[in-house]
């Protein structure tokens, strides 16, 4: 019978090549996970990079989740509205504003836009574009594109979009949807026309126009910072 | 030529680590890692949304910010705004998203969400293995490696333009129908077992983990009292050892604190708010028995069965049961049954407005309230195609066909949800990625509170907005938040709460 020592000896042995053993496994098992762990997650950013760099191009980017829809904003009377945004991408080309659907078109005349960016404060905002567009005409279909040419870095940037209605107001003037939303979105501002002497209103906190951002069709590759 | 060795020597240190090495990849444990690991690639893969864009979605948001402002016994009694029932294992795992943030990512805050996501798919993972631990001498080895596969590719309705791809796999929120499952089997393993003291008590545990989380876990563990019952009835134990049997004084121990941490749960808390018409009998059967109880084998024509359908397939699976089972299953089957009748008992009638859901077999969404059900169908398929194969045992190549058919059904699974391709359900809510910005400013903007979630300008917490659902907000730690910030370039003192914001803060992906 081996003695006592000897028998010690050999059951650190056996735990020692147990341990071992056992190490091996799992240090194979959390080797093999990590690496098609890393290679899922490769594929799946890249997929979803393409997707979404195709649906900024086809659908633009939401502006804001709204929900509720409030009463719409009549673009009459040159009242001037203003409505904060901030572009994620490079390559912004275009807006889009919900408007109210009516069974017969709206009347008006142009309305006159400008998309500014603010920087520092906001005190001294730079006009990026500008133009006029026949809200009337522009607006089939339930929407108002505002196309411009497309600010390159426009990534990070924070604009201001004005719009400025025609002074008269028809019997059926283009009107803007307004909805409820989070409180995380500037709400948008409206200034009455010249012909009155009252200040800008801003909107109810939580309440802004459903906005539509376009982008250039420029898929960034997954390693591009 | 090696000299022998001499009688009595210990082998040598290679032959001794090379036999441990094999015993050890042959260790119910080992596999059962390999398979839990397995898995969790498979489910990442499958709906990899969660962890690539990571977000705090629905109950995870609300039951995260009761985790860091009041602690995790709070969260896990009072994480229900009706308190109906405790969240047990749904807190259990946030904290352990919590304890790997800090492990990996230094406590970052912002990297929490994908913690959680980690944390999800790994739980998932295990729970759809379990049947490799706990079933193997239950099971043949095929029917075992199909049921492994079979759950994992279980239908979820990913590839659907629902949201049932987007808040399964990968959050915390829906695990409370795998803690059913888990318990199934759970009690099946306890039952024909006879496990020695210390799984006995890893296994009773398990079940007060499981029905911690979802009560509906409990219907399990009058099956769990079988053998002790079996015994007196058969009359081959006397009542005074039945007494003494340490599996029947686990068990009562088990139930005493189940229904110590539980309560007994008002399912009338759980009522929508505004009243909702009784489901019809076709809706009921629909609800009852084509999603909740026949899913896993109907799934390839779910959309176009009827109700004469669905009774009559019912009423072919019953007689099959009853016909080929063998008569050691039989127990486990009336136990499945009983099982997933109650649970569509339960859904039909305090959850109705389900039906409008899936109402006239359109669609399978919401199907985080089936798919604890549909594996609970998966296991007995599988046990009933052991017992068909046990059957045609003498028949040659026909003992296969039992096998073969269930991967025919893997193989349709795979197809129809092919993990390899990016589903629809996984792009939803692109707004997510927007979760550090939205921090930035509500520091910016001071938006601080204390444990109570009373506005605080010295309190401890950030009150985060959360547009795009339920919570509206998410509270998250101060310090370290702002600390994260400020390491992302999202300096939170500067004008507008959220200064200059470099496009790589704005692209998740782009890493």
């Amino acid at each position: 019978m081996a003695s006592t020592p000897a028998r010690t000896r050999r059951r650190i042995r056996w735990l020692v090549c147990r341990g071992i053993a056992w190490a091996i496994c799992l240090g194979a098992l959390l080797s093999a996970t990590s690496i098609l762990f890393r290679g899922v997650d490769g594929e799946a950013r890249a997929a979803l990079a393409v997707w979404r760099a195709k649906k900024r191009s086809a659908d633009g980017e939401l502006f804001a989740i709204v929900r509720d829809t409030r009463p719409p904003l009549a673009l009459a009377d040159g009242v001037i509205v203003k409505q904060e945004l901030r572009a994620a991408h490079d390559g912004l080309c275009a807006l889009r504003l919900e408007t109210v659907r009516t069974a017969d078109p709206p009347e008006g005349g142009p309305v006159t836009w400008r998309l500014v960016e603010m920087v520092g404060d906001g005190q001294a905002p730079i006009l990026i574009r500008s133009g006029t567009l026949d809200g009337a005409a522009g607006a089939a279909g339930g929407w108002l594109d505002i196309p411009f040419a497309p600010i390159a870095t426009s990534a990070g940037g924070h604009y201001m979009l004005k719009l400025v209605a025609p002074a008269e107001r028809p019997s059926r003037p283009l009107a803007l949807a307004v909805h409820t939303t989070p409180e995380a979105c500037e709400p948008y501002v409206v200034s009455p026309g010249p012909t009155t002497a009252a200040p800008p209103q801003p909107a109810a906190i939580g309440t802004t126009l459903h906005m539509w951002l376009r982008y250039t069709a420029s898929a960034p590759s997954p390693s591009s910072p | 030529m090696r000299p022998a060795r001499a009688p009595g020597a210990p082998p040598p240190f290679g032959t001794l680590l090379a036999a441990e090495l094999a015993a050890a990849i042959r260790h119910p444990l080992i596999t059962y890692l390999a398979a839990t690991t397995a898995a969790v690639v498979i489910l990442f893969a499958r709906a990899p949304r969660p962890y690539v864009i990571p977000q705090l979605f629905a109950e995870d948001g609300l039951w995260s910010s009761l985790l860091h402002t009041r602690g995790f016994w709070y969260a896990a009694f009072h994480g229900r705004p009706e308190s109906d029932y405790c969240i047990l294992g749904n807190v259990l795992l946030l904290a352990a998203g919590r304890a790997w943030c800090a492990l990996v990512h230094g406590g970052d805050p912002l990297e929490y969400p994908r913690s959680c996501a980690w944390v999800s798919y790994l739980f998932y993972g295990a729970i759809f293995s379990l049947p490799v631990l706990l079933l193997r001498r239950r099971l043949p080895a095929a029917q075992l490696l199909v049921l492994w596969l079979l759950a994992c590719f279980l239908p979820l309705g990913i590839h659907d333009s629902s949201f049932s791809g987007f808040e399964i796999l990968g959050r915390v929120s829906n695990i409370g129908f795998a803690c059913l499952y888990a318990a199934f089997l759970l009690v099946w393993y306890r039952t024909t077992a006879a496990p020695g003291p210390a799984a006995l008590v890893a296994t009773d545990l398990g079940l007060l983990a499981c029905v911690t989380t979802n009560p509906l876990a409990a219907v399990v563990l009058p099956a769990a009292a079988w053998p002790a019952i079996r015994d007196l009835r058969q009359g081959t134990r006397a009542a005074a050892d039945v007494a003494r049997d340490p599996a029947v004084v686990s068990l009562l121990m088990l139930v005493a604190a189940c229904a110590g941490l539980c309560g007994l749960p008002n399912p009338w808390k759980i009522r929508p708010r505004e009243p909702i018409p009784p489901l019809g009998a076709a809706a009921v059967v629909e609800l009852g028995l084509a999603r909740n109880t026949l899913f896993p084998l109907v799934w390839p024509v779910y959309r176009h069965l009827s109700t004469g359908l669905t009774l009559g397939m019912t009423a072919c699976v019953v007689a099959a049961i009853h016909r080929w089972s063998l008569p050691r299953h039989r127990p486990l089957f009336l136990g499945g049954a009983a099982l997933l009748a109650v649970t569509a008992t339960v859904l039909v009638v305090f959850r109705p407005e389900l039906g409008i859901h899936i109402g006239g077999y359109r669609s399978t969404f919401p199907d985080r309230y089936f798919y604890g059900q549909n594996l609970v169908g998966l296991a007995l398929l599988a046990a009933f195609a052991a017992d068909v194969g046990e059957r045609l045992r003498e028949r040659g190549w026909l003992r296969h066909l039992p096998v073969a058919g269930l991967l025919v059904l893997l193989a349709a699974a795979v197809i129809h949800e092919p993990p390899w391709r990016l589903a629809p359900s996984q792009c939803l809510r692109p707004e997510g990625r927007l979760f550090a910005l939205r921090a930035a400013r509500a520091v910016g903007e001071g938006r601080f509170v204390d444990e109570r979630l009373r506005a605080d300008p010295a309190g401890r917490f950030v009150s985060i907005p959360n547009p795009e659902g339920t919570p509206k907000r998410i509270v998250l730690p101060r310090a370290p938040l702002v600390r994260a910030l400020v390491a992302r370039g999202l300096d939170p003192s500067a004008p507008n709460g959220a200064g200059v914001i470099p496009a790589q803060a704005l692209e998740p992906l782009a890493r």
